[in-house]
């Protein structure tokens, strides 16, 4: 009789989570187009929103690495509005950047609502070395905000030579130690010397996230370039 | 053997429930009654606030089921299900107990510098007594790896080496304990409580490393009642113990009780505001903006076929795509409003955040004023005016929640009419054919039964409010009709009589009603339904509701004229008739708390109340209990003197991180009498309406721009 009450258990349980929950742990940033070397995209696999984006060849994509679930994925960019680019995976999950500083992220587990970085940005992208402050949102278990405010020293770390799909981009490193009063994080920026943006970033995404990488990319892959020097920052 | 195969069914069956949720849960060891503790000794210990736990373990021929829940910080229920195998020998159900029991932990005060932390607690506090004992217990902790807990037990706690009651200092009355349970089960036994002799307990936990725990205990309980036919040895009053900690969150612990008795628990604690995926794994939302593209969109162009019907087509599309059914749309120059029913998020302000984003990237660039109304089963419920500018102005703002609820009206819409009605969405058809579980629990013979069979539900609605719906069912497989139980009831049978619905049915009716859903004004909803209202009754039923939308109080009044249905639940009648009905006050007290208060006449034609206390998490969860007292006598009542219950529910997005308007929820009696028995009318106004109104909206505004 206990048997069939462990059973029933896990039956009601199986229902109900169970199948749901299966292949979510799959999920994140998916793959996207990595495997489609020749020919068009079959763009008719995907959901019409993204699909509208692949349709696009004008439309520019970006590689996204989160470390922690050893995923990455070709995501293309929906929309820039007031200077925020929301760049959409093929699973509709999605990751703000404002000049290429993580700005907020979708549909990836761990909420990073929305992020205030105009004190840091104005020194990464400058390239001074200074303390600034960044504010964080993020949407909790329990459907609540909570915001944290974070101490960040910037630094200049050197110049490196990085090679991306989009080729090697001659950069300058920086990087911002982050602390609150209970997290901290570094977060690596590789700056264009040509034109000052953010080619590659290693940034913080929370948590239960850990850290995302993102990197300029091509719409279709290409043989990355013999790798050069790449500075990576200590953990 | 038999033993052995149960002993391994309940460790696989909670290692898979622990292993589904995954989560960590915090380091906290509970004993075998499923309280914080030692082996079977209490600890002046609690969870965290709000913390769940489950355990499954034998002692001997005990097999406890628990859960706890911290209800408060400072206080701690359990339910147990117990059984206790050959406990009376030639007695009925095998000889097998089958019990259900409570307990209550009042921690005093926690730990502080020199001072241990000080609680007190009482055990099956109202069940039939089997583990009935109060206790006053210390607990102190020196470093950071040793615990030592002294205390005094009163009760099943005071079986070896016991003294007279020291509390009989303050008065004669502590020093006799009374026997047996007072009238039929379930009334607070206070005449038992830290009366009688009184024994000291010990024991010490040792967190030899983050994984592992070892436990020594003294132990005052000598098994009297399990010693007597079950064979159970407790030869020495020490009990030990080692638990294992598993990566995910269950705990693991093996212990010698008595210093025979080898025995193991599962236990698991989690935190419901913790969902397994914060902010949830859906899509992103659309960014809004860049207006100047949508001024020349198809759809905005007059040259190119656009208007307000090619608006409303693409409205209507992109709404699908979020799962918001379009019903109704109009425009003018500056502004535009939508009637919608939401089908899948269980956070109505996301709802309204996504059909906000649907208008704002659609709408012409002129329009300024976005209003989206909430409408179910057609009626108007409330409206949610935003903004257009606001919204693409803090969509990416860190503090866009708060700014954008700062900004926004939450508004009744009672005055919202018909205008722009979509043409063909009314008469509107739905149907569902699957497969359905009903379960039924703690039969004395089987402490769950279940059915599993197939379910037909239909439903028209030719016109807002207007609903004729249908329900059947044909069980396949199942032992809810196995049962032998038979009416025993000394009032009307009105809810006893189960058993012969399930046995002397086959195709099932279970409803067949009309329902009119209407607002008779402003903050005023209404309700008439009428046909085969739930499975065993049939006839009328109206309901009223005042609901303000920024109110915390909602008040409401019910009246029913039913007769009972024929066993066979076709469309047969039996002949017992009654008028019932309830005012109803429903309060959310905003700390997580929400309470209702229901006073009237019940189905058996008692009168009496029902108070009910949910606790709330923000993210859905709830736990609730309830009981009901009525002019029925607890005699006549039978076992358990009273209707009482407890009561969860569970978003599914909480397991799946998808937003759906799913919920699992349970009711647990201890056990179903006629007393206090409720109609079970469906859509009672107070839960259609309520998470639309403002203090719900508000709640779940994080929601709004996710």
């Amino acid at each position: 009789m206990i048997m069939r009450m462990a059973a029933l258990g896990l039956c009601l349980v199986g229902l109900s989570a169970c199948g749901a929950g299966q292949n979510l742990f799959n999920r994140g940033a998916s793959i996207v187009l990595n495997e489609s070397v020749s020919g068009p995209a079959p763009t008719d696999q995907f959901p019409p929103r993204f699909a509208a984006l692949v349709a696009d060849r004008s439309v520019p994509a970006l590689i996204l690495t989160v470390e922690s679930r050893a995923q990455t994925g070709r995501l293309l960019l929906e929309s820039r509005i007031n200077g925020v680019d929301t760049w959409l995976s093929s699973d509709l999950s999605a990751i703000m950047l404002e000049q290429g500083m993580m700005q907020g992220t979708r549909g990836l587990g761990s909420e990073l609502f929305a992020a205030d970085l105009s004190e840091p940005m104005r020194l990464i992208l400058s390239g001074q070395t200074g303390y600034s402050d960044r504010l964080h949102s993020n949407l909790t278990g329990n459907d609540q905000i909570k915001t944290t405010t974070f101490r960040c020293l910037v630094e200049t770390k050197g110049s490196s030579v990085i090679s991306l799909e989009i080729g090697n981009v001659s950069t300058r490193v920086m990087t911002e130690d982050c602390k609150s009063l209970d997290q901290s994080f570094q977060n690596t920026y590789w700056v264009s010397k040509n034109n000052g943006a953010i080619v590659q970033a290693r940034q913080w995404a929370g948590d239960e996230l850990g850290y995302i990488k993102t990197q300029s990319a091509t719409r279709e892959p290409r043989q990355p370039a013999p790798p050069t020097e790449v500075v990576l920052a200590a953990e | 053997m038999q033993g052995r195969t149960r002993k391994i069914a309940s460790v696989l069956a909670v290692a898979g429930v622990g292993a589904l949720i995954g989560q960590q849960g915090f380091a906290q060891s509970l004993s075998t009654y499923g309280t914080p503790g030692l082996i079977e000794m209490p600890t002046a210990e609690v969870l965290n606030d709000g913390e769940f736990g489950f355990t499954a373990s034998v002692v001997g021929p005990s097999y406890r089921y628990t859960s706890v829940f911290q209800v408060f910080p400072r206080v701690y229920g359990t339910f147990r299900y117990s059984i206790v195998s050959g406990l009376a020998a030639g007695g009925p159900n095998g000889g097998n107990l089958y019990d259900r029991s409570f307990d209550l932990h009042y921690q005093i005060s926690d730990e502080s510098g020199y001072r241990p932390a000080f609680a007190v607690g009482l055990r099956d506090f109202l069940g039939t007594g089997l583990y009935s004992s109060e206790y006053f217990v210390a607990t102190k902790s020196f470093g950071s790896k040793i615990e030592v807990t002294g205390g005094l037990g009163w009760g099943r706690l005071a079986g070896r080496g016991s003294f007279s009651n020291p509390l009989g200092i303050l008065s004669d009355r502590f020093d006799t304990r009374d026997v047996g349970t007072t009238g039929l089960g379930g009334q607070l036994e206070t005449g038992k409580w830290f009366r009688g002799e009184t024994s000291v307990f010990a024991g010490v936990k040792w967190h030899v490393s983050d994984q592992t725990t070892l436990f020594a205990e003294y132990s005052p309980d000598v098994y009297t009642r399990e010693s007597v036919n079950t064979g159970i040895d407790i030869s020495t009053p020490l009990n030990v113990g080692l638990e294992y900690r598993f990566k995910n969150g269950v705990n693991l612990k093996g212990y010698v009780v008595g210093g025979n008795e080898i025995g193991a628990q599962l236990s698991y604690v989690f935190n419901p505001a913790e969902r397994r995926y914060p902010g949830g794994l859906e899509g992103a939302p659309r960014s809004v903006g860049a207006r100047n593209k949508l001024a020349i969109a198809d759809w905005n162009n007059s040259a190119k076929g656009g208007g307000q019907d090619a608006v409303r087509r693409v409205l209507k599309a992109g709404l699908a795509e979020e799962g918001l059914a379009l019903q109704g749309f109009t425009m003018g120059d500056r502004q535009a409003t939508i009637r919608i029913e939401n089908n899948r998020f269980d956070i109505e302000a996301q709802a309204a955040g996504r059909a906000a984003r649907v208008m704002a990237t659609t709408l012409p660039p002129q329009i300024e004023k976005l209003t989206v109304v909430f409408q179910r089963r057609g009626v108007p419920l409330s409206r949610v005016v935003t903004m257009r500018s606001d919204l693409e102005e803090l969509q990416f703002d860190y503090d866009g929640a708060w700014r954008t609820l700062a900004r926004a009206k939450i508004e009744d819409a009672h005055d919202q009419g018909r205008a722009g009605e979509l043409d063909d969405y009314f008469p509107e058809f739905d149907a569902s054919f699957g497969p359905y579980l009903a379960t039924s629990f703690f039969d004395p013979d089987s402490p769950i039964r279940a059915d599993l069979g197939a379910q037909l539900r239909m439903s028209y609605r030719p016109s807002p409010g207007l609903t004729f719906s249908g329900q059947l069912r044909y069980p396949l497989i199942g032992n809810i009709a196995d049962s032998d139980r038979v009416s025993d009831s000394k009032i009307e049978p009105v809810r006893t009589n189960a058993v012969r619905y399930a046995q002397e049915s086959d195709l099932e009716l279970n409803t067949l009603t009309a329902e009119y859903m209407f607002r008779p004004g402003k903050d005023l909803f209404g309700r008439v339904s009428a046909g085969y209202l739930e499975s065993n009754f049939g006839g009328v039923s109206a309901e009223v509701l005042w609901y303000p939308v920024a109110s915390r109080l909602a008040l409401g009044g019910e009246i029913n004229y039913v007769k009972q249905r024929d066993f066979d639940m076709l469309l047969g009648f039996q002949d017992y008739d009654v008028l019932t009905g309830h005012a109803s006050a429903y309060y959310d007290f905003g700390n997580g708390f929400f309470g209702q208060l229901d006073v009237g006449r019940y189905l058996a034609g008692d009168y009496g109340a029902t108070v009910s206390i949910d606790r709330e998490f923000n993210n859905g969860f709830k736990v609730g209990g309830f009981f009901t007292l009525t002019d029925v006598p607890f005699d006549d009542f039978g076992e358990g003197s009273f209707d009482k219950g407890l009561k969860v529910e569970i978003p599914l997005s909480w397991f799946t991180g998808r937003p759906s308007r799913r919920y699992l929820t349970q009711t647990i009696r201890p056990i179903v009498r006629d007393g206090g028995a409720r109609l079970a009318v469906a859509n009672r106004l107070h839960s259609v309406v309520r998470e639309y109104r403002g203090k719900d909206m508000r709640d779940g505004w994080a929601g709004y721009l996710r």
